[in-house]
């Protein structure tokens, strides 16, 4: 009867730890890297730990915090402030802000009851921090909260900026478009129902256009003064991938893998190429050509034109958008041996980085 | 495979409901236990109507019979136990079976609440590869995830809305998970008959399971929680209304005294 005992008690911890493996609070594969870069330093949110890489040699110059804390996950793109802070958004609630030549901390802001999955939009002087818990933050750079505002939706997307009518736009996941005062926090307007969850940050352009993507299978033109649409553009699938304006072209690619360039006055397609897998992230663009990863494991080279100059496997899953940082691309692939592979701007490796246990 | 026949259907049946009851979530699970409840009936029948043979079976002279005779022959007791079923047209597994069918459930259904829920990135990609066609995807993501003071895709002490006393988040739906899951065993497990080796066994699953089930409660989704607590309150209605309820074992039992 011992024995049977022991078999009760012991599936039943078995079954526990099963079960418990795979628990919400367990971060890992929740999101992916996040990355940035100064001249010198690559700064890397990879889950339980931030790391800072020197740039040309691939070395670790420290990590935030010392030994991982499960508790913590850092996935979205760290960001640089003009006061030279390192500012990132942790799955703990928590925005982070470290001294970036060192990793010390300088400060906590702890006022959302959420994930913090966006990054914030750093002005000069202040930082705007999207929260799943739907509210935006304005904190300045000492981390005091300046205002709060809610919308109807979690909050994933980065906001933009406009710095000809002072205010802040966040796209929401509750499909719309929010305008605010970015010194008070008023509402200033907010679009209609746009269809479809809203992920992505949207693109502004000078004339008074915000461009934004949808859930709802949409690429939409909205007029920055009120928020009114101007055009739509369907597209084969969701759009995940922030645009990119560039001379008047709007490049973006959606989960069908297709990448797009529209007109952006108008909306028209002007071409669109389907690479490879899914694509989640917003392309770059250095002179005339354009830099974006597929969910599968592959950096491409693509030139404005449409047409694909080469293509580099990197490994892994890559989501995170590629850096680039003068010669050098970075890119961050997920559920990879390496956290960071740096390549020359022609596709050429130049060094990995996996970190050392 | 289990993405496409455990994972998928569950995900894409929840967020049907989800969709035609007022976009609530919490509403979706419930409604969702019921179906799982019904699904199951036949199992649930099938475990009572082999609970009460063995029963029956333990309790026969044949059975204390073959127990005594063969105590000190472990193997030759098996084979003549076998016979016994045999004869009698009993599957000693078949009271098993329901509870190790709720398990698939359980983890599917985990997964099924946070894949729904998507609170984070990877989890809303995946989620988007996994809706039907005819479900307008678009439209209803992200899910309503709050019900009562929970988010449902998070523990519940997590939820920003948490009980809080004394500076410490209270685990309420776990509280009556471990109740429901206590009373549940108690009221359907069977007065033991003399000489059951099964009734030691069952003692220690009632007491051990409610933990185990709490714990569960408390680690992860509270959209689990909820799951849970209809599942425990439907499987003790189910059981009363097939009358098969111990309403006995919840009143404590007196000594008999030994006889000088």
């Amino acid at each position: 009867m011992k024995s049977k005992n022991i078999l009760v008690v012991s599936t039943i911890i078995l079954l526990s730890i099963l079960l418990s493996a795979c628990s919400s609070t367990l971060y890992s594969s929740t999101g992916w890297h996040g990355l940035t870069a100064s001249t010198d330093t690559v700064y890397l949110a990879a889950g339980a730990q931030i790391y800072a890489v020197d740039l040309n040699t691939g070395s670790e110059k420290w990590r935030y915090p010392a030994k991982a804390n499960s508790k913590i996950a850092f996935y979205a793109n760290p960001v640089l402030t003009s006061d030279g802070q390192l500012v990132v958004p942790s799955y703990d609630h928590k925005l982070y802000s470290l001294n970036p030549a060192t990793g010390s901390e300088n400060w906590i802001f702890a006022g959302s009851t959420n994930r913090l999955i966006g990054s914030p939009l750093v002005t000069e002087k202040m930082i705007y921090q999207p929260s799943s818990d739907e509210h935006l933050y304005a904190v300045d750079l000492t981390g005091k909260q300046i205002w709060v505002q809610q919308t109807g939706g979690p909050l994933w997307a980065k906001p933009a900026t406009d710095p000809n009518c002072g205010c802040v736009y966040i796209a929401s996941m509750d499909h719309m478009v929010y305008s605010f005062d970015a010194a008070t926090g008023k509402q200033l307007w907010k679009s209609a129902d746009l269809g479809g969850a809203l992920v992505s940050t949207p693109a502004v352009s000078t004339n008074g256009v915000l461009f934004v993507g949808t859930f709802g299978k949409e690429m939409i033109a909205l007029d920055t003064t009120n928020g009114t649409i101007r055009w739509r553009f369907t597209t084969q699938n969701w759009v995940w991938s922030g645009p990119v304006l560039e001379n008047n072209v709007l490049y973006f690619g959606d989960l069908s893998g297709y990448l797009y360039a529209l007109n952006a006055s108008d909306g028209t397609a002007l071409w669109r190429i389907q690479p490879q897998n899914s694509i989640v992230d917003t392309p770059v663009i250095t002179g005339d050509k354009m830099y974006f990863t597929t969910e599968a494991d592959t950096l491409f080279i693509v030139s404005t034109a449409g047409d694909i100059v080469s293509s580099k496997v990197i490994g892994g899953i890559i989501y995170s958008s590629p850096v680039v940082v003068g010669e050098t691309v970075l890119v961050a692939p997920t559920g990879f041996n390496a956290l960071l592979v740096a390549l020359t701007l022609d596709g050429n490796q130049k060094w990995t980085y996996t970190p050392a246990k | 495979m289990w993405n496409t026949f455990i994972l998928s259907p569950m995900v894409n049946v929840l967020i049907w409901i989800y969709n035609f009851f007022f976009h609530n979530f919490g509403l979706a699970i419930i409604i969702f236990t019921i179906l799982i409840r019904l699904v199951t009936y036949p199992l649930t029948a099938q475990q009572l109507k082999s609970q009460k043979k063995m029963q029956e079976l333990q309790g026969s002279k044949k059975w204390q019979e073959i127990q005594k005779k063969f105590k000190d022959d472990k193997e030759k007791l098996a084979q003549e136990q076998m016979k016994i079923y045999k004869e009698m047209g009993i599957n000693p597994l078949g009271s098993c079976l329901p509870l190790i069918i709720q398990f698939p459930i359980m983890i599917g259904l985990y997964q099924s609440i946070t894949l729904a829920m998507a609170s984070a990135p990877i989890q809303l990609l995946n989620l988007s590869r996994d809706i039907y066609s005819f479900i307008p995807a678009s439209q209803l993501i992200p899910l309503n995830s709050k019900f009562l003071w929970m988010n449902l895709g998070l523990p519940e002490i997590s939820s920003p809305n948490a009980l809080i006393i004394a500076g410490f988040a209270v685990p309420i739906m776990t509280i009556i998970v471990v109740v429901t899951t206590y009373l549940q065993s108690k009221l359907m497990t069977p007065p033991a008959n003399p000489g059951d080796q099964g009734a030691q066994m069952s003692k220690m699953m009632n007491l051990y399971m409610p933990i185990f089930m709490g714990w569960i409660a408390y680690s992860l989704a509270s959209g689990l929680a909820l799951y849970f607590i209809i599942s425990n309150v439907l499987g003790v209605a189910q059981y009363a209304l097939m009358g098969n309820i111990h309403w006995s074992n919840l009143l404590p039992k007196r000594k008999v005294a030994k006889a000088k």
